[in-house]
């Protein structure tokens, strides 16, 4: 089996005192290059927890999870981390930047983790050619030097869109990228994800409770309480003109 | 390379990280600035012992005192055949009793020029006349009277004798000899005014007793009661003035052996201009600065202070020769008569008069208030080690002892590091019959006590690098609880455990080394400016940090040793590595999901 990115009966379960809480029961999901995936269901269906456990935030309890055929458990600490930087990115509902590093010092950062020190010095100015150029096509190039805190919501985002791009990731997990945001942004981050896929052909996993959006990805994954109800093997024929998946 | 960065970045955002650094500092400065001072000390102690004792030393054998060297003029040409040494000299030391006191003292008999070419004898005479017992008056000695140079504290003036300061002001146009002599004559006191403007202003008085001394200068109307202050009962010093009362032409400090170490006139005298305390520490010996053709002082006990070196050594620079014609008697019971336990009616001992021709000041005590230094053949004359017929000595044609005897041959080597290994060799070369020992020997306890002292002091003042370190740990921890949801953002652009980790103890280090890097520079700062910034705390709060008079020093020592600062350095950053390694490993440990869970 070599799927590109492959679940396989993967469950997770969590010790809350002495109960178990079995929060996944079994997914077994495929996504396809460059496919966008939206991931739906009520709260506490276990959707950010199966999103997790695909970047490699998180270990199942049992079933497998493989990329381009290998089974992560086969990766050690360091690769995980490799990956985790180079193959995948995130963008989470609270945008999670670092409160002390400006827009273009957030957008550099996976870059610099990357990097040892020597190759930082040779890499660096083309990493923040790279995360200006981003934050430009966002429409940042005016909030280059603030921090966090001087941003808003929409703009910080947009922030942790350029970061999760700037790696050119082959899988984006986005964790309700809107959930926090007014409809009006929501619009814009929304029409900027899309046409980001669109135009990269980067494959995208999101988890989102915004309709609009499900809408728009390729396939949609429908979870609830654990259990995927409908969505989860690739159709191939539902891939919309971009899909370049394998044979 | 994020890891610095972050490190560096979390860092400035800390206002109170900057505590940390400032406790690394302190501990570093400190510790850097108390052995670097007792290092100096050690050095300097270590020199003092080299200059008065000879690197290597050969004794009769095996201790016993009163057995003397024979023909040491032959083991002198044995020892000076090694290529290693570069100086001998035949010395005989034997203890005597001084008629006043009574006190014990070492006589040491010398041959002037060897002693001066093996120890730094001829460095420490108080007066710029060449070391060889010649009176500089060119007046013949009396009749079974010996020359002598003597320890500044052989007379013991500082236990049970008053001193007596005259000390010279700034004032421009006074010199030595307008200016007050102080003398606690045997009949009181005796003040002497000279000069030209000033002569005559305050007259003669022979007052009995200090109260009266004191109640005298007081009683003066020209000497400008104001100006005149009784201090305590111990010690008062006068001011005078010139006629129109605008230059201080000079003052009387009088300290009596009662004056506690820590009296404001002691300091008014250690505060003094070096050269002008050398000129007051010359006069004080008696001698005058003018030919005036002036009678010595007699039958005074007019001693010095315990100088510095340094103005010693100005002072035997710029005074020309000094000349104190004084006698003391002596009393000694001779090797002789203790091998024979002999004599009509037992064993009498032999007395002599020795005439002081000069003073050395060694800054050791020990030597200061021992030594009475006389010519080689006078010892062996007083202690009969020459030969000896009918109860006289046996002298050549060009009036010479014959078959003296000594019972130390010292010995100046190239390397005075390499002593042990010259001992080998020589201790061969003379088929083990005699006892060498090393300058190192000499006084190996009180360097081994500095020593001791030195490492202790490190420990203890490392406590404060401690105390700092354990805010670098607190002020991590409490940075880790903080930066929770940060190290699981970091944890899932890819940051590695190891990385995490690195962030956390970067910031230990860096801690540490701006830390070291402050307290270094402001050790090397303080060291630099040691005696300033000492006389700066003596002014601001009368109390001084260094007391003079009690390390024999003028100057505040210090030595900057590389290996020293840096295992200071290096025992500081890893301590500050250490502070941070619990701290970085809970950060590490952190699953990145319930970090970033964490809001």
């Amino acid at each position: 089996m070599s799927g590109f990115l492959t679940a396989r009966d993967v469950r997770r379960d969590f010790q809350i005192g002495d109960r178990t809480l079995s929060v996944l029961k079994g997914i077994d999901l495929e996504v396809s290059p460059g496919e966008v995936v939206a991931i739906v269901g009520p709260s506490g269906a276990g959707k950010s927890t199966l999103l997790h456990i695909l970047g490699l935030l998180d270990r199942p309890t049992s079933g497998v999870v493989s990329f381009l055929g290998k089974p992560y458990s086969d990766h050690s600490d360091a690769e995980r981390a490799r990956m985790r930087n180079s193959v995948f990115s995130f963008i989470f509902q609270f945008y999670h930047l670092l409160p002390e590093l400006t827009a273009l010092e957030n957008a550099v950062l996976p870059k610099m983790i990357s990097h040892g020190a020597v190759e930082w010095m040779i890499g660096r100015r083309e990493a923040r050619r790279r995360a200006i150029e981003l934050l430009e096509r966002m429409g940042m190039e005016k909030r280059l030097k603030h921090v966090p805190g001087a941003l808003s919501g929409g703009e910080r985002q947009r922030v942790a869109i350029a970061r999760a791009l700037i790696t050119n990731p082959d899988i984006v997990f986005c964790d309700e990228p809107t959930g926090n945001l007014d409809t009006v942004t929501s619009q814009e981050i929304q029409d900027l994800l899309w046409s980001i896929a669109e135009e990269r052909k980067t494959a995208f996993v999101m988890v989102t409770h915004e309709p609009s959006l499900a809408k728009r990805a390729h396939r949609v994954v429908r979870m609830v309480d654990g259990l995927i109800v409908d969505g989860g093997m690739t159709a191939r024929a539902e891939v919309a003109g971009g899909g370049v998946g394998k044979p | 390379m994020y890891k610095l960065f972050l490190a560096l970045r979390y860092l400035r955002k800390r206002k109170i990280s900057l505590l940390s650094v400032l406790g690394v500092a302190a501990g570093v400065m400190t510790l850097l600035v108390v052995t670097s001072i007792m290092g100096g000390f050690a050095r300097d102690l270590r020199a003092r012992i080299r200059g008065m004792t000879a690197h290597v030393t050969v004794l009769n054998a095996k201790g016993a005192r009163y057995r003397m060297i024979e023909d040491w003029e032959k083991l002198a040409e044995k020892v000076k055949s090694l290529p290693e040494v570069e100086a001998v000299a035949p010395q005989i030391e034997w203890p005597i009793m001084m008629d006043k006191g009574p006190k014990g003292a070492m006589l040491v008999g010398i041959l002037p020029e060897a002693e001066a070419a093996v120890s730094g004898f001829a460095d420490h005479l108080l007066d710029a006349h060449a070391p060889d017992f010649s009176s500089p008056s060119g007046k013949a000695l009396g009749p079974g009277m010996w020359p002598a140079i003597i320890g500044s504290n052989v007379l013991g003036y500082h236990e049970n004798k008053d001193v007596v300061f005259v000390a010279a002001g700034p004032g421009a146009n006074a010199t030595i000899a307008d200016i007050v002599m102080v003398v606690n004559a045997k009949d009181g006191f005796e003040i002497l005014v000279e000069g030209d403007e000033f002569a005559g202003k305050l007259a003669r008085g022979t007052p009995e007793t200090k109260a009266q001394a004191a109640e005298w200068i007081r009683s003066r109307p020209d000497a400008a009661p104001k100006n005149v202050r009784a201090l305590l009962n111990a010690a008062f010093e006068l001011i005078a003035y010139d006629a129109k009362k605008e230059n201080r032409l000079g003052y009387v400090v009088f300290v009596s052996a009662q004056a506690a170490p820590g009296d404001d006139v002691r300091y008014a005298w250690q505060e003094m201009d070096p050269d002008q305390r050398a000129i007051l520490q010359v006069s004080a010996l008696g001698m005058t600065l003018r030919e005036q053709g002036r009678e010595p002082i007699r039958n005074a006990w007019v001693f010095p202070f315990p100088p510095g070196a340094d103005a010693l050594k100005r002072a035997k620079r710029d005074l020309g020769s000094g000349w104190v014609d004084y006698g003391i008697s002596i009393t000694t019971i001779t090797p002789s008569d203790i091998r024979e336990r002999s004599g009509p009616v037992g064993i009498q001992p032999t007395k002599a008069k020795l005439a002081i021709v000069g003073v050395f000041n060694s800054g050791m005590a020990e030597y200061d208030s021992q030594i009475i230094y006389v010519p080689l053949e006078a010892a062996q004359i007083l202690i009969k080690e020459c030969r000896w017929e009918q109860g006289e000595p046996v002298l050549d044609a060009a009036g010479h002892v014959r078959d003296g005897r000594i019972n130390k041959l010292r010995i100046r080597i190239r390397d005075y590091d390499r002593t042990d290994e010259f001992r080998q060799k020589l201790d061969k070369l003379l088929g083990g019959q005699y006892d060498i020992t090393t300058w190192q020997e000499e006084k190996s306890i009180l360097l081994q006590a500095v020593a001791v002292e030195r490492t202790l002091n490190g420990v203890i003042l490392f406590f404060i690098v401690l105390v700092a370190a354990f805010s670098i740990f607190a002020i991590l921890t409490m940075m880790v609880t903080e930066k929770t949801r940060d190290i699981g953002i970091l944890r899932a652009l890819g940051a590695g455990v190891p990385g995490i980790m690195s962030i956390f103890l970067a910031e230990g280090l860096v801690i540490g080394i701006v830390g070291c890097a402050l307290g270094a520079g402001s050790a090397a700062f303080i060291l630099d400016n040691l005696n300033p910034l000492a006389d700066e705390v003596y002014e601001k709060t009368g109390w001084y940090p260094f007391p003079k008079d009690i390390y024999l020093l003028d100057q505040i020592p210090h030595q900057i040793e590389p290996a020293v600062w840096a295992l200071v350095i290096g025992a500081t950053l890893f301590v500050c590595l250490l502070a941070a390694l619990f701290p970085a490993w809970k950060a590490a440990r952190l699953v990145p999901v319930e970090a970033l869970r964490y809001e």
